[in-house]
């Protein structure tokens, strides 16, 4: 078992229920890979600084894991078939970090 | 011999203000407090790109070869996900 950090974006189209729901469709899909998620945190709708799939904006999701690395390429194979995440990344990390992270009090 | 004990014994703070010291650079992250390098902490990063948003080099900056490799990364990171700009053309 490793740590691992992830960060999911997601559509701005999509209405809150959706979200909620494909947020827990990712929370489904790593407790069937017997991992299990430590901390969670919402960072809200933020601005891109670029243009991705047209989207100018994205909700932020960030996570932070424990989890079997093998197991993390089938989770990013069917996070690239649903449209709603436009995109994530996967990051291993020695140690957890405490949270809030420094991103979010910046914004406040 | 005698040389090297005489530039010992002479602390940073006496030739500070003389314009031909000779102080010694420093990595800004090999420090005992210096912050870690993360590319979700954006308002560090941006110390480290140019006015276009490219990397600067480490030979301006200081920072140790081992370290320039975890700010590199940590930057492209950060583009990716879209926290930072891959260019920056709004003074154009």
């Amino acid at each position: 078992m490793n740590n691992f950090e992830a960060v999911v974006l997601l559509s701005p189209e999509i209405s809150s229920n959706v979200r909620s729901s494909c947020l827990d469709f990712l929370v489904k899909i790593i407790n069937e890979k017997s991992g299990k998620i430590i901390n969670n945190e919402d960072w809200g709708l933020r601005d891109i600084s670029y243009k991705i799939d047209r989207y100018s904006k994205a909700f932020y999701n960030f996570y932070q894991i424990e989890i079997e690395g093998d197991k993390i390429e089938s989770i990013k194979k069917t996070l690239n078939q649903d449209e709603n995440f436009i995109r994530h990344l996967f990051v291993r990390v020695e140690k957890h970090q405490e949270l809030p992270t420094k991103l979010n009090n910046e914004k406040k | 011999m005698k040389k090297n004990k005489k530039f010992k014994s002479r602390s940073r703070d006496d030739n500070k203000n003389s314009p031909f010291e000779d102080r010694k650079k420093f990595c800004p992250f090999s420090q005992k407090n210096s912050p870690i390098i993360d590319y979700k902490d954006v308002k560090l990063l941006n110390r480290y790109i140019s006015e276009k948003g490219k990397i600067t080099p480490s030979r301006i900056t200081n920072v140790s070869r081992s370290k320039q490799l975890e700010l590199s990364k940590a930057i492209k990171r950060a583009r990716f996900l879209g926290l930072m700009s891959f260019t920056n053309k709004h003074f154009y």
